[in-house]
């Protein structure tokens, strides 16, 4: 994959970033980021290093050399054909991608800020209410929300509700928000899978593409330590993601979510708008898909579902034993889950109904292996 | 609780020692030291602060409490309940309370990257990738560490490694820091050197050359593709940040074959390169041990002549004795039955078979060991 003609642009609020990726066999097309909220445009260099890490997650999927005759930042320059390296040592794919870019070196800007990335989901949460101390290891300044993340940008309407309830927190803490519109998941669409691999490069960019305003950009963790696995952001791909200007943090990979909630459970902003919702894409939560029912619980577990209007406050057994898993690392969720259920005895209903779900989950994940195996050796 | 009392730092730049006192109800009791030559004396603080790394990992493998009476430094300070969280969720550990006051510590000027070297294949890999001036972490000393893979008693081997070290940082034009400690002694009969005790040692050690040091790169034991709850791992190494001076792990993007391939041309580490797992044996490399002879399979499956580093060939008869612990680690297993495929895939018929046959004694054990646990319940 080749990046070309990459623009740093000033405008009226922000900065707009571009550049035209073009792989082996034909175009791809031009990715653009525009930055809002007043948020400092980065030096050039900085920018191609935006966009290549954009890119990698893709690039080593598709098992091509990523080059560009811009100048990269050489500190990230440097370190990205390993970065690549342990993309594909973690995914299982060949480890034989090259970044090749020439070097640039400029000094960083004075007074730039932390920075979080928040989607407005427990993990956002939790990162903005361990680092919103100003005396803290991180102090942040500013929060930063991407439309092409979690939504389509044929959702702008939706996006408008997201940003009005992460403007609000954002005040609430005396931060800046620096909203980031991009295309990202729409060019490389079709260039590895968007959760497990390169949604990752996508925020490791943000990081690099803040860097005239930002010194570290905290990614929230999905997954603790011990849970960890071929996902798009994992903490020592982030944390691998080093600039001259900015270095990428992947926050709290000692918590897992479950553990996140319970010393933020009294605060209003969290309960008030978390947004967790994998379905409804206009901007609230429907409170019936998984990850809805999953966060109800850990709300109920804790005592603070009813207090928790964001969420709605419909959670009946039946919502629970429905609920299908289709991978172990949202089994072992639930487990913790069930296990915190268990400790208290007017939440047995909730144990044994998540009993039940991770039963059936798993005898689904057995029938659908077992068919395939079936399949697989009659196809052969 | 583990308490970390009475802490003595004395020398000067050069040369300096710092004891502390652990008291404990379960864990280690007595003087803990550190001796180091070479490096300029830390910080009071750094010094604190390199006793709470190396009884932290200890302190969340046995659930205590740790407490120091004098301040640390402040980042660290400020960060020591989540890298306890994260070593205590790793082991699924219930969490413990770390008690420091931070202050803030002034850094040196002119300070230099380090990695801790034991002569291995990580430590090899390590110093090769980051010796130029291309390279990301400009490697300007090595870390030589007594008492760590060897006992501390054992004064020929130090010296045999003292002098190939010397000769090896002055070929390569780098400095040396030497480092001696009693952590072993102390703190083996509490929990395991290697799936507990040993990082925060080397932690400890980065803080100890703090006066010296503002990059202490740990070379990684294993890559991100087989991550598992152990003394040494990544995200963990990675974890020790103080203001003046970070621990980082080097080398998780390359499997160990991968480092093996990529150290084998290297003349340093052709002729010093020690890979022996044995405390008891008298050479270099023993030949015999299992890291031994995975090594020389894969020196043998790479194409690489015979290497002077071991005391014999590698024979079928050597890979049929090694002892694979298939219930300790599964990737390990793994890994055998893919040079078993590379070695049937290369024409090796003896050694594909020695290694099948070490593989099938390996299975039984496994079997044997299961079967014993159950009886023990």
């Amino acid at each position: 994959m080749r990046l070309s003609d990459v623009r740093v642009e000033r405008m009226t609020d922000g900065f707009r970033v571009s550049g035209r990726f073009e792989r082996e066999d034909g175009p791809l097309g031009e990715l653009y980021y525009e930055a809002s909220g007043g948020a400092e445009p980065p030096s050039p260099e900085m920018g191609v290093a935006a966009l290549l890490a954009a890119a990698l997650p893709s690039t080593v999927w598709l098992g091509e050399d990523l080059r560009t005759d811009e100048p990269c930042d050489e500190a990230f320059a440097r370190r990205a054909t390993r970065i690549a390296r342990g993309i594909a040592l973690l995914h299982g794919l060949s480890p034989k991608t090259q970044v090749a870019a020439p070097f640039a070196h400029s000094a960083p800007r004075e007074g730039r800020v932390v920075a979080a990335s928040f989607s407005g989901g427990v993990d956002s949460f939790y990162t903005l209410f361990a680092h919103r101390n100003p005396e803290g290891p991180l102090p942040l300044g500013a929060l930063v929300t991407v439309l092409g993340f979690d939504k389509s940008q044929d959702e702008a309407a939706g996006f408008g509700d997201l940003l009005d309830d992460v403007r609000a927190t954002a005040d609430g803490e005396g931060l800046r928000l620096f909203p980031i519109r991009t295309n990202f998941r729409t060019l490389f669409e079709n260039s590895g899978d968007w959760g497990s691999l390169t949604h990752g490069g996508l925020l490791a960019s943000l990081g690099f593409l803040l860097s005239g305003s930002v010194h570290t950009y905290l990614v929230p963790s999905s997954y603790p330590i011990d849970g960890l696995f071929a996902w798009g952001s994992h903490p020592m791909i982030d944390d691998a993601h080093v600039s001259s200007h900015t270095r990428i943090v992947h926050d709290a990979w000692h918590l897992n979510r479950n553990e996140k909630l319970p010393p933020m459970a009294d605060w209003s902003p969290l309960l008030e708008r978390v947004r967790v919702c994998a379905r409804t894409r206009a901007g609230r939560n429907c409170g019936r898909c998984e990850k809805c029912i999953r966060t109800k619980l850990l709300f109920y577990l804790n005592d603070r579902l009813e207090a928790a209007t964001a969420l709605g406050t419909e959670l009946t057994p039946e919502m629970v034993r429905g609920l299908v898993m289709k991978n172990r690392h949202k089994i072992a969720w639930y487990e913790e889950l069930g296990a915190i259920a268990r400790r208290r005895p007017e939440h047995a209903w909730v144990a044994r109904a998540i009993r039940y779900a991770v039963a059936r989950s798993r005898w689904r994940g057995f029938c659908r292996r077992s068919w395939n195996a079936v399949r697989g050796a009659s196809d052969r | 609780m583990i308490r970390i009392a009475g802490l003595s730092l004395t020398g000067a730049d050069g040369s300096f020692r710092a004891s502390a006192t652990l008291k404990s109800d379960r864990g280690p009791n007595g003087e803990l030291w550190f001796e180091v030559q070479g490096a300029a004396l830390p910080d009071r603080a750094m010094a604190a602060s390199a006793f709470v790394a190396a009884l932290t990992p200890i302190s969340t493998f046995l659930g205590e409490n740790l407490t120091i009476d004098e301040p640390i430094e402040k980042e660290l300070a400020l960060g020591i309940e989540a890298i306890a969280r994260g070593y205590t969720r790793n082991w699924g550990k219930p969490p413990i309370h770390v008690a420091a006051e931070g202050v803030r510590v002034k850094a040196r000027e002119n300070r230099i990257v380090a990695t801790s070297f034991s002569g291995g294949a990580d430590s090899f890999f390590t110093l090769k990738t980051h010796l130029g001036p291309e390279s990301v972490h400009l490697i300007e000393a090595l870390a030589i560490v007594l008492g760590f893979d060897t006992p501390l008693e054992a004064t020929d081997k130090h010296a045999e490694l003292l002098d190939w070290t010397a000769e090896l940082a002055a070929s390569l034009g780098l400095r040396r820091f030497v480092l001696r400690t009693n952590l072993r002694p102390l703190f083996d009969p509490h929990a395991n050197w290697g799936g507990v005790t040993h990082i925060g040692c080397l932690a400890a050690f980065a803080f100890l050359l703090s006066g010296s040091v503002h990059t202490y790169l740990v070379p990684s034991s294993y890559s991100i593709d087989e991550l598992f709850p152990t003394g040494s791992h990544a995200l963990l190494d990675s974890a020790w940040i103080s203001g003046p001076t970070r621990t980082l792990n080097e080398g998780w993007e390359y499997d160990r074959d991968d480092k093996i391939r990529a150290i084998m041309d290297w003349a340093p580490a052709r002729e010093n390169l020690r890979v022996c797992a044995s405390r008891t044996s008298k050479l270099r490399n023993c030949g015999r041990c299992e890291k031994c002879v995975r090594t020389m399979i894969n020196l043998r499956l790479l194409g690489a002549p015979e290497v002077p580093i071991f005391p014999h060939p590698l024979t079928p008869q050597i890979v049929r004795d090694i002892r694979i612990h298939a219930w300790r680690s599964q990737d390990r297993y793994r890994r055998y039955r893919q040079r078993l495929l590379s070695a049937k895939r290369d024409d090796l018929d003896g050694l594909a078979s020695a290694i099948g046959i070490a593989l099938l004694r390996g299975r039984a054990r496994t079997l044997r060991y299961r079967i014993r646990a159950i009886f023990r319940g």
